[in-house]
């Protein structure tokens, strides 16, 4: 059964938006990668919709798309004035920024290995076939990225 | 170690900070080479870019419009969806609805001292996937004619609103400016203040274009908050006495002085924001009568405040009468978890029951003491004090509270059903614990009884046995 593209994107814009931030796109620019992977992915909708699970050739085209922009664009520093930063009063808030830092302060490829493979959803060997690597070392960088979570202080995991 | 389950958890977590700017158009085809003309150019039409402050690549930023000037009307949104006409007027809003396919029915709301002709509601929801033909309604404000009002006292809101959906100028500021983020003072220039209110939202971001974009609807379905974003707001004159998101300090100097306090009724969200704004020149007089710059604004975000109960189709069921009914009880619930002071929107004493039961009257003076609403009787297989108070500060937090319109079954009762009429009110509204996985002994509720202009007559609380 294929998939009609436009409910695709309604059902999983936000989520490859957010993909797109926690794999560390500047946030005013996950946008753009965004468009830019749907707009390669509706090219080839016939062929995509068709396989078993859409998710992987769209990450794959995400991961891509971030690499090529990062490559030529996101070389200057957001320009910055000495205003007030936001305070959460929020506790949840709080928590759940300490765990965006922490995935934030990881390394690029454990970062993308976590991020695939538990908010994205994408399975082991998915994940190796979106970073085009052997599904083994994703295993092993998934388990080394999650000793890496865990050393991070800062994080209140859930009981 | 984290588990892949707490993994994903976490991760989950991370992602409720980021928020995702409204849809775009859906891509067409387009040449391979010109891959980055499409979304750019796109980015260039979508100016929702100012006002959500995420979609627009660094390249455009400096085509931006400049904030001191009225910026481009507002997007569209994609067919198929809601687009958000609030604020307009109604014939704009009509408008709008009609070219992306919607019938219009617009329901009119009299109130005093407010603009008139103004969007305020809009149902379905802005960003709500609706097939073309069917029928949007909007609530367009109208201004109650029997009050005497000094001017049209939401003007200056409406402009603040105006200027943040880019429809308007920017308001002037004073040279000095203090800003107040839920706490934290900055006192910074005239020129910086302009900047930090339109500077893109950050995570849980302030700033006078995201907190109005967040209550026009058009932070897009928010999956993480299981709804859309309110589009509601109210505009109260506050001295700081007012009730408030969280219970941070209000800030030195500003105690005494008039702000409009911009509330986001916080109806599917989690998360209260109000904003007030203080100008020059009003010091014990009202805010409304005033044309001073800008000196000074209070932000407030936080108060955990918590959705409705959701059908599995993810709309909600027994829903409050209406928005300011669910105001009502959000207000409340923060008066139970101890983040604000008892809301003041009583006429003055309140008529405390238990289990249907009338207790005793509570004066309005003494509201905010915690042992005044303490009420001991024999009831419910449980021992006394009872309190809509001790619900929530002894009890596990708010797994499982949500507002409903009707109390739940199952709770006990000393008597007969409360007739609104019986206690000065219209109608009212229920915070309540229950639902799937707990057992009625875990369960309670707080009914609370409004009049027409939604103030506190009587509170009935009610207790499931064990």
């Amino acid at each position: 059964m294929t998939v009609d593209f436009a409910e695709y994107v309604a059902a999983r814009r936000a989520t490859l938006f957010r993909t797109a931030v926690l794999l560390g796109c500047p946030q005013q620019d996950a946008d753009d990668l965004v468009q830019v992977t749907l707009t390669r992915c509706y090219r080839h909708w016939a062929k995509v919709s068709r396989a078993n699970n859409p998710d992987a050739y769209v990450y794959r085209v995400l991961v891509n798309a971030y690499r090529d922009a990062r490559a030529r664009h996101w070389h200057s520093e957001l320009p910055t004035e000495e205003l007030p930063e936001v305070v959460i009063a929020d506790d949840d808030l709080a928590a759940a920024l300490a765990v965006r830092s922490a995935v934030e302060a990881l390394s690029e490829e454990h970062r993308a290995v976590l991020v695939l493979r538990f908010y994205a959803d994408l399975s082991e060997r998915e994940t190796a076939r979106v970073l085009g690597l052997p599904a083994g070392t994703v295993k092993s960088r998934t388990a080394r990225a999650l000793a890496a979570l865990s050393a991070d202080q800062n994080i209140v995991r859930s009981n | 170690m984290v588990t892949e389950a707490e993994a994903r958890d976490l991760l989950q977590r991370a992602a409720t900070t980021i928020d995702v700017p409204p849809a775009r158009d859906l891509p067409t085809a387009a040449p391979e080479r010109a891959r980055w003309i499409v979304p750019l150019a796109a980015a260039v039409a979508v100016v929702v870019a100012i006002a959500v402050g995420v979609s627009v690549s660094r390249e455009d930023r400096a085509k931006e419009p400049s904030p001191t000037g009225p910026s481009p009307a507002l997007p569209t949104v994609n067919p198929g969806f809601v687009p958000s006409p609030f604020g307009m007027r109604a014939d704009e809003a009509t408008r709008m609805l009609e070219r992306a396919g919607y019938q219009v029915n617009v329901i009119d709301e009299v109130a005093a001292c407010r603009e008139s002709g103004r969007v305020i509601d809009i149902d379905p929801n802005p960003t709500a996937p609706l097939s073309a033909g069917s029928t949007v309604t909007i609530t367009v404000t109208r201004e109650a004619p029997t009050v005497d009002c000094v001017g049209s006292v939401d003007t200056f809101a409406w402009q603040l609103i105006d200027f943040a959906m880019g429809r308007g100028a920017a308001p002037s500021f004073a040279d000095r400016v203090l800003i107040d983020i839920n706490g934290t003072t900055h006192m910074l220039t005239g020129e910086k203040a302009l900047e930090l209110v339109t500077r893109p939202a950050q995570a849980g971001g302030t700033g006078l274009v995201h907190f109005v974009t967040r209550i026009a609807g058009l932070g897009g379905i928010d999956p993480d908050a299981n709804g859309y974003p309110i589009h509601q707001f109210e505009v109260k004159e506050n001295d700081g006495r007012f009730l408030r998101c969280g219970n941070d300090p209000w800030p030195e100097g500003l105690q005494g002085r008039s702000a409009l306090s911009v509330v986001a009724a916080p109806a599917y969200v989690s998360g209260c924001q109000t904003m007030d704004v203080f100008r020059t020149g009003v010091d014990g007089s009202s805010v409304f009568g005033t044309q001073g710059p800008i000196d000074a604004l209070v932000y407030r975000t936080g108060g955990r405040l918590v959705p409705f109960e959701e059908s599995a189709g993810g709309s909600a069921v027994n829903p409050p009468e209406n928005p300011q009914a669910a105001t009502v009880a959000m207000r409340f619930l923060g008066f139970m978890q101890g983040v604000h002071k008892f809301p003041d929107t009583t006429h003055g004493s309140i008529r405390l029951y238990l289990g249907n039961k009338f207790q005793r009257t509570i004066a309005g003076d003494q509201t905010d003491d915690p042992a005044a609403w303490d009420m001991c009787a024999t009831y419910a297989e449980s021992t006394c004090p009872y309190s809509p108070l001790r619900l929530l500060r002894e009890g596990k937090g708010l797994d499982g509270v949500g507002v409903v319109g009707t109390v739940p079954g199952c709770l006990d009762t000393l008597a007969e059903p409360i007739s609104p009429g019986d206690v000065g009110a219209r109608n009212s509204v229920v915070v309540r614990r229950s639902g799937p996985g707990l057992t009625c002994g875990e369960s309670w509720a707080v009914q609370l009884f409004y009049d027409d202009d939604y103030r506190l007559t009587a509170v009935n609380v009610l207790h499931g046995s064990p």
